[in-house]
């Protein structure tokens, strides 16, 4: 279904890092990304930037930027 | 508050025994809230409530969750008193006290999955889950086949009835319903046999079902299940009761012996 489990790329490596499963909205707000699961708790991510939302795979990839 | 799923493929009689179940626990003085899954919508009218007297979740999607999941946006946290008053306009009093919540349908050719009206009846059992207790029993029925499970909307609920008939395929689609609700964790596996006609279908089903279920029980094949239906009259409604019905009684005493 489309729920995204969501992964951050740390800067320079290629390994990335599970950061939430089951995450249906996705909102940038004071600098931070907040991710709502399908039971309605915030996971809010600092300093990320979207690299892909994909439908398919029900992944969403963030990565890291220099803090805003 | 238990929470119970129905499924099974299409036909079988989910909505059926859902229906008249509710009612009887209904009668017998529990609160009962119903809510359809399905994007058919059949289950108010098996409760006799015309469609069109019906507002689903559906129609207003992004409002409802934003209060029911607190929402990732600016209109946060409404408190708990504004998001009841906001479900009231979505429940529908039914016969014999039954409530109904309807999910909604597709609105029009192309209009996309049915993933967001499904988080949103998650986040609304999760809601109804952790509230105050103002249900005893949640009953959802759903779409044919087995794609609820993979939506992950039973996780954790009290019982799982799975409904066939004594069919190849039928019962293929029931075990694997049955082995779904496992991974989930719901608590209780109850097999439903259901238009039984000849009592060594049953024993072949039975033989089938047995390592996938913790109970299985059968309601016959009753002809007047199809009348009431063609009338678009309620089963319950019948006098006098039909033999599906008794088994439909026995199915209640069967849940509430181990609820
Ligand atoms: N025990 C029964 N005996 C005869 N017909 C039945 C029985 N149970 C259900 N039916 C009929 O089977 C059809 C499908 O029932 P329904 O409850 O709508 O199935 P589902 O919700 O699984 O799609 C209806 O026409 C209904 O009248
Ligand atoms: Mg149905």
């Amino acid at each position: 279904m489309c729920e995204f489990t969501v992964y951050v790329y740390e800067d320079g490596t290629k390994d990335r890092l599970l950061v939430a499963k089951n995450i249906l909205a996705a909102k940038r707000k004071d600098g931070r990304t907040l991710l709502m699961d399908a039971f309605g708790s915030i996971t809010p991510v600092e300093s990320v930037t979207i690299e892909e939302v994909n439908t398919i795979s029900q992944e969403l990839i963030l990565k890291k930027i220099e803090p805003e | 508050m238990k929470r119970i799923i129905f499924t099974g493929k299409g036909g079988v009689g989910k909505t059926t025994i859902l229906s008249n179940l509710a009612r009887l626990l209904a009668r017998d003085g529990y609160r009962v809230l119903v809510i359809d899954c399905d994007p058919s919508m059949n289950l108010a009218m098996s409760l006799g409530i015309p469609i069109s007297e019906v507002v689903s979740l559906a129609g207003d999607k992004s409002h409802l969750q934003e209060k029911l999941g607190g929402g990732v946006g600016e209109h946060a946290n409404h408190g708990l008193e504004d998001t009841d008053d906001s479900l009231e306009e979505f429940i529908v009093q039914a016969c014999d006290g039954v409530k109904l919540i309807v999910m909604g349908t597709i609105p029009f050719g192309g209009a996309g999955c049915l993933c967001a009206p499904i988080s949103l009846v998650k986040l609304l059992v999760n809601y109804l889950a952790s509230g105050p207790d103002e249900n005893d029993f949640i009953f959802v029925d759903s779409q044919a086949g087995v794609e609820i499970f993979g939506r992950g909307l039973a996780s954790e609920f009290d019982i799982s009835f799975v409904i066939t008939e004594p069919t190849p395929k039928s019962l293929e689609v029931a075990k694997h319903g049955l082995r779904l609700a496992k991974d989930l964790g719901v608590k209780r596996q109850i097999a439903i046999v259901n238009k039984v006609e000849l009592e060594e279908d049953l024993s072949c089903a039975v033989q089938e079902l047995n390592l996938f279920a913790d109970q299985i029980l059968s309601v016959g094949y009753d002809r007047s299940v199809i009348e009431a239906d063609k009338k678009g009259a309620l089963l319950l409604d019948n006098v006098p009761w039909t033999s599906a019905l008794s088994d439909i009684l026995r199915i209640k005493k069967c849940m509430l012996g181990d609820v």
